[in-house]
């Protein structure tokens, strides 16, 4: 080794380990990471600026580009900001396809997920693999809502689409893929040697730092956090349904918090969504989906609120949360997104400080990083950098507070 | 002088096969790879046509490199392992250079490409090309250990059994190690031969022990910075050192040939045979390259090292209180 | 130990899962190979099917379109825009009859939510399941629905 220099590798923001910018400047010894730091800040694109300028309903549709991934997950979290703000109450059915949707979204994420895990592994035909099987959920999604990526089938009020009876067959064909699949993508990921010599004890979370640093989602459940937003505050059709938080004690271990506990979690929680996904398909209750046919009202009726509000939803990386203020006009007078890895991130310092180099993309991957989902801020001023102290931000927010007033 | 031109002559043919075989055996594994992966991969003469593009592309030297040792790495890679070639029999055809090298020598060159490859990754001044290449180091230190067990304890076997000159190939060509053990010596080759299977990905860094140039990890690591004809030279010396190492483990533990089979004799029996080498060549780098690297995750370069150690020089020795049991017992000592 | 073992062996004697999509092997030049298509002398691969209601370009009626400009009030990416024809000056004793208010929508701006089609009161827009619409000019006629 070069000697016991310490010297620095930055990761990112461009690198094959990450799928999306972000800059990970890691201190490293011979193999061993003695210290970590991140910036995110590499892809904002101004979305909630955007959001300023038009009307909620236009608004809905522009969350789903927020990620690439999640399509459901901001939108849900907008459109229930905005339905309590408003005061509209969602029709029992549109809970249900909203709950069904957002299952999906969660199996199709956690393949996603896992696919890229192997990748990181150096695993490509697992990669491969995943990746081929998540074809179905996303298939299933494409027929229900008429696009794989983009569902855009939320609606201020409920949803835009229905699940008819006779699309009923196709997706429990698709349910029953998955749960024919389950046992094999189980032992795939959980019981190959390489994967588990690579990943038990690594990335270790301590069940006190996922608390002190409030991860959120599958990395918090992964260190033994009994947190989720569909069992504590259940919204939705999750009120009507009997689930528990997934630990890694599903697979009949203990909580280690590593990186293989977040493998387990995930996986588990794909065969939590099959079951979900079932349930609400037999319970469908019948009726409308939509608060409102007439597009035209559900715009007169945002117009028409004013207050503030904050939806949160279960995304399949943790809570998201989307804080919207209105005042009788048609744009919200401010709109803020928090995604869950904004919350997630802050734990890669500490997870990764003392891993091996070979690590860092498993562990930075194990807690299913979306930077476009997180990157809000991005600092320039004239190409220079400035870091803002926390009392410059408090001074910062009261002059545009003020000048919001004005 | 006529000895010179017709060995100047062989190492140009040689190395026109060496990188034209060598090419064709990528081509099977990628699309081997992609067929197991349920993918179609690419056409068989892919290899050729990156390595032509390449060729014809820009060689960027980064400001922090030392540009005549970043630029003479991958002439040195591509030469050494060109010379691999020259000490090793084909078939029954008899080495280029004939009695001048032997086993221990090829061991030593088998090395060179590798050390070009490091010298070539500390050169290039980045971060990721200076890890990749002590990864490589530390690796070339795991699998040696176990490469140098089986070719000694093949030779030593041969000793046993009374066979001069037992690490020159010539001997090899002549005397199979198989005919000589008893049922003892056949179980301690038959783990020789796994052995052989598993240093074979090591020794091209092929995963599981990639870890040298992991793509994740180092974003190519030690060829992170190079580019253009350097890199294309580079994808033609790993070529041929596949070509290499795979035809050094066929010689030494499959060294059966076709022609006593049809009873053949003469150019026709030299060409049946060069054809069922490459084949051997050819199965032998699908069971150890391909199958291993598509169903393995890639190893840590601490585990890389373990595993090297550990288990296969444990097997390693294993097969070598094998070889020596039945040596005792055959009453060659 | 290694259970892709199993998995990469039964893969590799089934066949790939890989749709061919345009063609079987790259052409020598893609424009070349979609004229041949286009003249017949060429077959494409089709690429994998869309379900009924897959959300594609939309179609416009512009005959029903009254002009009225709500699927402008609620598309997010403002891809829709109005376009006043002018009408030629009305004869001695008629009325002047108004301006024609119709919409132009750009392909390249459309997000393909389908907002506009659920706002319309006349059903003018509608959405056809067309989905490969790339092209080289975003201001090409295929990228302008008017």
């Amino acid at each position: 080794m070069a000697g016991n220099v310490p010297y620095k590798i930055p990761i990112g923001p461009i690198h094959p380990a990450l799928k999306e910018p972000v800059h990970i400047e890691l201190t490293v010894m011979g193999e061993e990471v003695i210290g970590a730091d991140f910036t995110p800040g590499q892809t904002h694109r101004g979305i909630e600026w955007m959001g300023l300028s038009r009307n909620p309903v236009q608004i809905v549709h522009l969350t789903d580009r927020i990620c690439g991934i999640c399509g459901v997950t901001h939108s849900l979290s907008f459109a229930r900001a905005v339905e309590q703000i408003a005061g509209i109450t969602v029709p029992e059915r549109g809970d249900y396809v909203r709950t069904i949707i957002a299952e999906f979204e969660r199996i199709q994420s956690h393949l996603l997920w896992a696919g890229v895990a192997a990748h990181e592994l150096g695993f490509d035909s697992l990669f491969y693999l995943a990746w081929r099987v998540r074809e179905d959920a996303m298939d299933a999604i494409e027929f229900i809502t008429g696009n794989r990526v983009n569902y855009d089938i939320i609606q201020i009020g409920g949803t835009r689409r229905d699940i008819t009876i006779d699309q009923y067959a196709k997706i429990r064909t698709c349910l029953k893929t998955y749960k024919d699949l389950f046992s094999k993508l189980k032992k795939l990921f959980l019981e190959d040697a390489v994967i588990k010599s690579r990943c038990i004890g690594t990335g270790l979370l301590s069940f006190e730092t996922a608390m002190a640093y409030s991860a959120v989602g599958p990395t918090s459940r992964a260190s033994g956090v009994t947190a989720d937003l569909r069992v504590d505050y259940p919204y939705c059709a999750y009120g009507d349904l009997d689930i528990k938080p997934v630990l890694p004690t599903a697979y009949g271990k203990d909580v280690n918090g590593d990186t293989y506990d977040r493998i387990v979690v995930r996986i588990f929680e794909i065969a939590q969504s099959i079951e979900i996904i079932e349930t609400c398909l037999d319970n469908m209750p019948a009726g409308p989906v939509l608060w409102e046919e007439k597009v035209v009202k559900i715009l007169a009726a945002c117009k028409k609120a004013s207050g503030e509000a904050v939806g949160r939803h279960e995304a399949p990386r943790g809570e998201a949360v989307h804080y919207v203020a209105m005042d009788n006009a048609d744009a919200p007078i401010a709109w803020k997104v928090k995604a869950s890895t904004y919350s997630n991130a802050h734990v890669w310092p500490i997870i990764l400080k003392g891993a091996q180099l070979a690590d860092i993309p498993i562990i930075v991957a194990s807690i299913d990083p979306c930077m476009s989902c997180t990157d809000r801020v991005a600092i320039t001023d004239n190409g220079s950098t400035k870091i803002f102290t926390k009392e410059q931000l408090s001074k910062m927010s009261y002059e545009k507070t003020r000048r919001m007033l004005q | 002088m006529n000895i010179i031109l017709s060995a100047i002559g062989g190492t140009i043919v040689l190395a026109i096969i060496g990188i034209a075989v060598g090419l064709f055996l990528s081509g099977i594994d990628r699309r081997i790879v992609a067929r197991m992966q349920a993918r179609i991969g690419p056409p068989l003469r892919q290899p050729f046509t990156d390595v032509k593009k390449l060729l014809t592309k820009q060689s960027i030297v980064p400001a922090n490199a030392i540009p005549w040792l970043f630029n003479l790495m991958p002439i040195a890679a591509l030469a050494s392992s060109i010379a691999v070639l020259m000490y090793l029999p084909f078939g029954s055809l008899a080495p280029i250079l004939g009695e001048a090298g032997d086993m221990i020598l090829v061991l030593y060159l088998l090395i060179v490409p590798s050390l070009a490859l490091v010298i070539g990754g500390f050169a290039s001044g980045s971060p990721y090309a200076t890890v990749g290449a002590q990864r490589e180091m530390v690796s070339m230190i795991a699998y040696e250990l176990p490469l140098a067990i089986s070719v000694v304890i093949i030779a030593w076997r041969l000793m046993a059994a009374n066979v001069a000159d037992p690490f020159s190939f010539m001997t090899l060509m002549e005397t199979s190690v198989w005919d000589v053990a008893g049922p003892l010596g056949i179980v301690g080759l038959l783990l020789l031969l796994f052995l052989f299977m598993w240093i074979t990905p090591g020794e091209l860094s092929k995963v599981p022990f990639d870890s040298p140039e992991a793509e994740t990890e180092l974003a190519g690591g030690i060829l992170a910075e190079y580019s253009g004809r350097n890199l294309g030279l580079f994808s033609l010396a790993q070529a041929v050192k596949m070509v290499g190492i795979i035809a050094f483990g066929v010689i030494i533990l499959l060294p059966w040939n076709l022609s006593p089979v049809f009873g053949m004799t003469g150019a026709g029996a030299a060409v049946i045979d060069l054809v069922f080498f490459f084949v051997k060549v050819i199965v032998v780098s699908i069971l150890s390259v391909t199958v291993v690297r598509t169903m393995m995750a890639r190893l840590r370069i601490t585990q890389v090292v373990k595993v090297y150690w550990f288990v296969f020089g444990g097997i390693g020795i294993a097969a070598i209180i094998l070889l020596m049991l039945d040596a005792f017992l055959m009453g060659g000592v | 130990m290694l259970p892709m073992l199993k998995e990469i062996l039964t893969q590799s004697v089934k066949k790939p899962v890989t749709n061919l999509f345009p063609a079987a092997r790259l052409p020598k030049s893609i424009t070349g190979f979609l004229e041949d298509v286009g003249r017949g002398k060429a077959n494409l691969i089709p690429p994998v099917e869309t379900p009924e209601h897959m959300r594609g370009k939309l179609s416009y009626k512009r005959n029903i379109c009254n002009g009225c400009g709500l699927c402008m009030k609620v598309c997010p990416s403002h891809a829709i825009e109005q376009v006043v024809y002018p009408v030629p000056p009305a004869k001695e004793g008629e009325e002047q009859p108004r301006a024609q208010k119709r919409i132009r929508i750009y392909v390249g701006n459309c997000i393909f939510c389908g907002q506009c089609i659920d706002i319309c009161p006349k059903e003018a827009i509608s959405q056809t399941s067309e989905f490969l619409l790339a092209a080289e000019d975003r201001f090409a006629e295929s990228q302008i629905i008017e």
